[in-house]
């Protein structure tokens, strides 16, 4: 296909969207309201879709409550088409309707606002029925009892008991009912347990149970809970999360018969999740504190019914030999929470003892080594618990158990050096309560919101500080070095406080009017400072071999031509023997501090 | 002149003596508030102790008390964003973070997690800290030099001195930036709800955000706020339903 082809095909496209165009313009709007099934069962869902003719610019709206029903948005849909040279343009907005209860109900007219303009739409009539019981009819038996989800998923906990003594280890049941809805991903549950102390589920157990004529799914989770402090306590609500499971229904061509339903709609029809939390009642227990009278003084917090026992083997040994001292706890109660008789006996040497968990058994087993051969028996050991049923205190006695110990055979002294690396130490995981922390008694230091250090003035300014005296200490240094190693720098550096000098000393010799001294501090001063500031050497200077040197350096010859008057006065001074007027000394003085203020700013 | 500096000292005591005056009363206000959470007063302990941060200041202990308080009272969100202010200003403090573990127990869904940071250790320090600790490298470096320099350290011995810190200095202002990243526009959810795709009531729910999550504000809108969670989702969600910390 050439480009003149293509050309001429969109020209004819565009012809026909111009004719179309004024079509669309007068479109009529038109708002209409549909579901994809009006009669559906309790656990299905279906779809509500407000479709707007005529126009693309028109929003969702929020949905009234509706009886009987639940609903969630899905989201817009719009379709262009062009049949016959008419536009049509519409725009649909999908909702959710998952039925909560069974009975007749009514979609209400629902009102939207397009282009400034209301519409309303019909309403509809929905029936919902019961999936457990589909042969109640097609309409409906009047006065039948309608059921609700509430009466189809159940959430129970229980305990056994109402009362409890602290540190008892009672048991927890949280069952999850449901019948005629289809449930997965159920999750563990969880509550509240501030002031228990509780312990992982078990795998949930799964049965079936009739219950006023329906039959409802059983998830049976179970656990134990122990209440770590007195009074009366709240244990959850418990809660659990799962997928409802909606089949959407949809309209079929096949109509409602038996035949449609079973076959074709299970063909037809997708699945919709949606996550449930179940909720049960809070379950009230008053815990009781264990009572004083009757504790032995070995009590150490276990609560429920046990039996002790204890072994120690071999009963014969040699001193030094290890023995097997045994302690086994069996029972229902806070096993977790236990601690065992400690055995401390200054006769044996004693090792790290090892525990382990059995469920309803606890066992410790600790090597323990006689130090002497006078040792005839291994002392009693006793356990003492709260008997939760008889609610008394009782202590199992074990022992004490005879032994016969033989002193070793020489070379065969008592060593047990490097045992404990034979006996790895095993710590059994402490339960701990869990609530908050309390409150602080003082407010601390009160300061601005948003105070930060770096906002701060003084912060700034002492870095400032800081910063600067760093960089003087560094020129310092810097300068100091150079002076050192590079001569030209160190003279030129020291000529303008040796000339400053130099003008002082001349100055004492004017005011004192020796005249002879003052030339020579004069030309001294001079030579000095043109010697360091041009680094020649300034004891054989004369006018004559300095001006060159200044032309050099462009001074200006005003300048170059006191220097010379003030070489030649001195020279006439100091080797005429002529005496210059005062008037002459003050103009030598004043033109040496000129000279040197202006060389200072042009060398 | 004398006069003059009299006065002036004077006047400064008069200010510093009112500031201590009115410490003095915020402090009464705190012990009133924690009088009313012992008494079982939450809503009236919560009252209190917001009185004392409208009047601009603020404590660890004093967010740490109004967390304690919203907990009490039943508003998970608001004592989980009292308990992130009070980690900024002290995050070491073990009382703090076992209530603030707590308190994020209790929310109703697991928070979304993000990528692991670069700086753990960051979580155990204050952004002021941070500050000091690059003052104080800062200031190391310079007296190396110096020190250096005088005592005629050889160039190579200064040099791997001043490297060493150099890096230490630059792995600080990375830790800073990331610091100052992690603090900023950083926000609590205080009530359930729904984040949607666009900032309109009906616009598309994407995600729930539960009561106690955290979340970055991205943007404001006309009563809307659009957020991020720490695995990157995006959306918009009713401003009143989020507390900045």
């Amino acid at each position: 296909m050439n480009i003149f082809r293509i050309n001429i095909i969109i020209v004819v496209m565009a012809a026909l969207m111009a004719w179309a165009m004024p079509g669309a313009l007068a479109e009529d709007i038109s708002v209409e309201a549909t579901v994809t099934a009006n009669r559906i069962n309790l656990g299905n869902s279906a779809q509500l879709v407000l479709t707007v003719h005529g126009t693309q610019k028109a929003d969702p709206i929020s949905l009234p409550a509706i009886d009987g029903f639940d609903t969630r948005y899905i989201g817009p849909q719009t379709q262009v088409s062009i049949v016959n040279g008419n536009y049509n343009s519409t725009k649909s907005f999908i909702y959710s309707l998952f039925p909560n209860k069974t009975g007749q109900f009514k979609i209400p007219s629902l009102s939207i606002t397009v282009d400034d303009r209301e519409f309303q739409t019909q309403p509809i009539d929905m029936t919902v029925e019961d999936a457990a019981a589909p042969a109640s009819g097609a309409s409906g038996a009047p006065g039948d009892l309608a059921s609700s989800l509430k009466d189809k998923i159940m959430l129970i906990m229980g305990t056994s008991k109402n009362e409890a003594y602290i540190g008892e280890q009672v048991p927890l049941t949280v069952k999850l009912l449901y019948a005629g809805v289809t449930i997965s991903e159920i999750q563990f549950p969880s509550f509240e347990s501030v002031g228990f102390t509780k312990t992982d589920f078990a795998q949930p157990q799964q049965s079936q149970q009739v219950i006023n004529g329906v039959g409802f799914n059983i998830v049976d989770f179970r656990t134990f809970v122990s209440p770590t402090r007195t009074g009366a306590l709240t244990l959850g609500p418990a809660k659990i999360e799962a997928n409802l499971v909606y089949r959407s229904a949809q309209n079929t061509t096949f109509g409602t018969g038996t035949f449609a339903n079973d076959l074709f709609d299970n063909f037809f029809n997708t699945y919709e999740k949606r996550v449930l939390t179940a909720t049960s009642q809070p379950l009230a227990l008053n815990v009781l504190p264990l009572p004083e009278e009757g504790k032995p003084d070995d009590f150490s917090g276990a609560v429920g019914q046990f039996d002790f026992t204890v072994t120690a083997s071999p009963s014969e040994v040699k001193v030094g030999d290890p023995i097997t001292l045994r302690m086994k706890i069996t029972g229902n109660g806070n096993l977790k929470a236990i601690t065992f008789p400690s055995f401390n006996d200054q006769k044996f040497k004693t090792y790290d003892p090892q525990i382990k968990d059995e469920g309803n058994t606890k066992v410790l087993e600790q090597v323990i080594i006689p130090t002497s051969e006078r040792i005839k028996e291994i002392p009693a050991l006793h356990f003492s618990y709260f008997d939760t049923q008889e609610k008394k205190y009782k202590t199992i006695r074990q022992g004490p158990f005879t032994v016969s110990v033989k002193a070793p055979a020489p070379g065969e002294e008592f060593k047990a050096v490097g045992f404990e690396a034979t006996s790895p130490k095993i710590t059994v995981k402490e339960e701990l309560g869990q609530d908050l922390v309390f409150i602080k008694e003082r407010p601390g230091i009160l300061r601005p919101m948003h105070y930060h250090v770096y906002k701060r003035v003084w912060f700034w300014l002492i870095l400032s500080i800081y910063l600067v005296a760093w960089s003087g200490v560094l020129v310092w240094y810097f300068i100091r070095r150079r002076l050192k190693t590079d001569e030209r720098f160190a003279r030129r550096f020291k000529a303008p406080r040796q000339a400053r000098e130099g003008i002082a000393q001349a100055e004492v010799f004017k005011v004192q009017g020796q005249v002879k001294e003052f030339y020579g501090a004069v030309i001294k001063t001079l030579k000095d400072y043109l010697g360091n500031q041009l680094h020649v050497p300034s004891g054989g200077m004369t006018s004559a071999s300095i001006e060159p040197l200044l032309r050099s350096r462009q001074v200006d010859e005003k300048i170059i031509a006191s220097i010379r008057s003030i070489f030649e006065t001195a020279d006439m001074v100091r080797f005429a023997s002529i005496r210059p007027e005062d008037a002459n000394m003050d103009k030598t003085f004043e033109n040496l501090k000129v000279i040197i203020d202006d060389l200072e700013r042009h060398l | 002149v004398n006069r003059r500096l009299i006065n002036s000292i004077f006047l400064c005591l008069l200010v510093c003596a009112g500031c201590q005056d009115a410490r003095k009363a915020e402090v009464e206000t705190f012990n009133k508030a924690n009088a009313a959470y012992k008494q079982g007063e939450y809503k009236g302990a919560i009252e209190l102790y917001k009185k004392i941060i409208a009047h601009g200041l603020t404590s660890q202990q004093l967010q740490y008390n109004l967390g304690n308080a919203y907990m009490k009272d039943g508003q998970l969100g608001r004592a989980i964003t009292a308990y992130e202010r009070a980690l900024r200003l002290q995050p070491r403090e073990s009382d703090l973070k076992a209530n603030l573990a707590f308190a994020k127990n209790r929310i109703e869904s697991p928070e979304p997690q993000g990528p692991k940071s670069l700086f753990p250790h960051l979580q155990m320090i204050t952004l002021d800290e941070i500050v000091m600790i690059l003052a104080m490298i800062g200031v190391g470096i310079t007296v190396l030099i110096l020190v250096g320099l005088f005592s005629q350290w050889r160039f190579r011995k200064t040099a791997f001195f001043i490297t060493v810190l150099g890096v230490v200095f630059a792995f600080h202002i990375f830790a800073l930036l990331a610091k100052i990243d992690d603090l900023r526009d950083r926000a609590v959810v205080v009530a359930t709800g729904e984040v949607r795709y666009e900032p309109e009531e009906n616009a598309t729910a994407h995600f729930t955000a539960y009561e106690g999550w955290k979340v970055r504000v991205l943007k404001e809108s006309g009563g809307w706020i659009k957020v991020e969670r720490p695995d990157g989702l995006q959306g918009w969600m009713p401003s009143d339903r989020l507390e900045k910390i």
